[in-house]
């Protein structure tokens, strides 16, 4: 459905993109996560045709943004990260409004903007004013909007950002139930975890370049070997530790508590191994075994902070 | 198909509590102001003289404030057509809903002329009530209906020129007070600039002891207030404040045998191109594409 070749951009000496390559299947609810900067808002910028790259190509249901910006603005629903309002228009005016855009008016554009609103939980809302809606309901409404010219992808850039606790819930059932109706959704956050509940995939970006993509799963198998070793003595703590100060596979050596933390690259046989040799110095040890990575952790690693 | 910018627009304008009092404010001045003229003119003139001399109104009072009225309508708009289009494009970027349009479906130009169609709907409802204003020439007579009709035309025309520089300021800056500013300036650069210029231009000419000095006059042809004059002079038959005012005479030929109609419709057809480069000018900038490709 996406398909992003060596994407760059600059603005005067900050790089924003630097070889952006980045794939996405029809029917994906994809999440991209990064930092702020990382390059996020500009990639879907491009994409939505806000924005012209300096390189590299941007492909959208086989159509080029670039070449062909007007075809690809039909199939793209995008919402920015801010919601931009009209004073004095009501919520059922403001969905009129973007049907006409699409040469959609009478009955059969309201019935159109009733349902897409009833889709986003707003159809009570019909008559109020925009500016009196709250934060959650003005980026359901925006939601709304996007899909009112029935998009194939939809591009949003940080929509949960600024929502409370069940405003969120709310719009990731909504994202899901899009994503069921087979929409493929393209949503950006600097939230890892809050991702990783609904997204189907998720690509991390960092300085412009997606560093690593696939589903968390895949993510988390690939970067919990990199996860420090936490070990509990029992016995003979600080022999075993003078010990494994001298194992060159050892990066560093940290105390929190009873735990002791232990940077060690290595397979697990090689785990196996430095286990078997701390035993033999005499130490007596109660857990052995690699930290179990979260998601946070996990995107503080990839992001290197 | 209806434009959906200026349907929105339109009914965005008229919804607001601030535009009727804006319309019977805008009323009001010309109609203080007209009312004043008119008592100056005629009433004035009876206390001042002699009441034989009352007993009828002479026609050069008449086409004076035939002048006085469509000169006022004519400050009128143009003081209130930049502070409605300057803010339409920067006014989108302030709200945070220009991206969102820019990614819908309309193309830019079909935004910037939404823009300025809403933007001239609102001043045609200013123009439409003031007629009953203008129409107080009719009491004594000397002016047709058909005159004061093409005097609101060109006031649209008027509307349309400096609304399009207006909205073109409000793609290049990204701030309403910043477009507003440049608009007025613009506003008047067109109508006092000009004759800056020409004036500037007849004195240098004069030091070199030349007498003609060629198209120089020409410039004049963006100048509303010299289409204004020439339509009332061309309507009136008159031609003397065209010639002292637009400097045809010493323009040399063939440009001093324009007469102050053919002068009217020449400065309209200009003033038409002036309003649609800047229209093209503000759909080129609206164009995020192409506004990246000329930064590179």
């Amino acid at each position: 459905m996406v398909k992003i070749e060596n994407l760059r951009k600059t603005y005067g000496k900050f790089t924003a993109l630097d070889g952006m390559n980045l794939n996405i299947k029809k029917g994906e609810l994809f999440g991209f996560v990064g930092p702020n900067g990382a390059g996020k808002t500009t990639t879907m910028r491009i994409m939505s045709g806000l924005l012209s790259a300096d390189s590299g190509t941007v492909i959208v249901d086989d159509v080029n943004v670039t070449e062909s910006p007007k075809e690809v603005k039909n199939k793209i629903g995008y919402m920015p990260d801010f919601f931009g309002v009209y004073d004095n228009l009501k919520a059922i005016e403001y969905m009129e409004f973007f049907a006409s855009i699409y040469g959609l008016e009478g009955k059969a554009a309201r019935k159109l903007c009733l349902e897409m609103m009833d889709l986003v939980n707003l159809a009570d809302k019909e008559n109020f004013y925009v500016d009196s809606l709250s934060r959650g309901m003005k980026q359901r409404l925006c939601l709304a909007r996007c899909l009112i010219h029935s998009p194939e992808l939809l591009i949003l850039d940080e929509p949960a950002s600024g929502l409370d606790p069940r405003a969120r819930f709310e719009m990731k059932e909504i994202l899901r139930n899009l994503s069921d109706m087979g929409k493929t959704i393209l949503i950006s956050s600097h939230i890892l975890p809050e991702l990783a509940e609904m997204c189907t995939n998720v690509g991390i970006v960092e300085k412009g370049r997606l560093v690593v993509s696939g589903t968390v799963d895949e993510i988390m198998a690939q970067f919990n070997n990199s996860n420090p070793l936490v070990l509990r003595y029992t016995e003979g703590q600080e022999e075993s530790l003078r010990f494994l100060k001298e194992n060159p596979a050892v990066d560093n050596i940290s105390i929190r508590g009873e735990k002791v933390y232990i940077g060690f690259q290595g397979t697990a046989a090689e785990e196996a191994a430095l286990l078997k040799s701390i035993l033999e110095q005499g130490a007596m040890v109660s857990s052995f075994g690699r930290e179990e990575g979260n998601l946070e952790s996990l995107f503080m690693q990839i992001t290197g902070n | 198909m209806r434009n959906p910018i200026s349907k929105m627009e339109m009914k965005l304008a008229v919804r607001t509590k601030k535009f009727p009092i804006n319309l019977f404010v805008l009323t009001g001045i010309l109609t203080i102001f007209t009312i004043f003229a008119f008592y100056m003119i005629f009433d004035a003139s009876y206390n001042h003289y002699d009441a034989e001399y009352a007993t009828y109104a002479t026609y050069t009072n008449i086409t004076i404030l035939y002048v006085f009225i469509a000169v006022m309508e004519m400050a009128l708009i143009c003081f209130l057509v930049p502070a409605i289009t300057a803010g339409t494009i920067a006014g989108e970027r302030e709200k945070q809903t220009l991206e969102i349009l820019l990614t819908s479906k309309l193309t830019c130009w079909q935004i910037v002329f939404g823009k300025l169609k809403a933007s001239i709907s609102t001043i045609l409802l200013y123009i439409i009530s003031s007629i009953p204003v203008m129409c107080i020439v009719f009491s004594i007579g000397g002016v047709a209906v058909t005159d004061v009709l093409q005097v609101l035309a060109y006031t649209v025309v008027l509307a349309i020129y400096v609304g399009s520089a207006g909205i073109m300021f409000s793609t290049i800056y990204k701030k309403t007070i910043s477009a507003s500013v440049l608009t007025y300036v613009f506003l008047f650069f067109i109508t006092i600039g000009t004759f800056a210029i020409i004036y500037m231009r007849i004195y240098i000419a004069y030091l070199d002891g030349v007498k003609e000095f060629g198209a120089w006059p020409l410039i004049n042809l963006i100048n509303p207030i010299t289409s204004i004059v020439a339509l009332i002079e061309s309507q009136l038959g008159s031609g003397v404040m065209f010639e002292d005012l637009c400097l045809i005479s010493e323009a040399g030929s063939p440009f001093n045998e324009l007469t102050p109609e053919v002068w009217f419709w020449i400065s309209v057809v200009v003033q038409i191109v002036v309003a649609f480069i800047c229209l093209c000018v503000a759909s080129k900038r609206l164009n995020p594409i192409k506004k990246a490709k000329k930064n590179k």
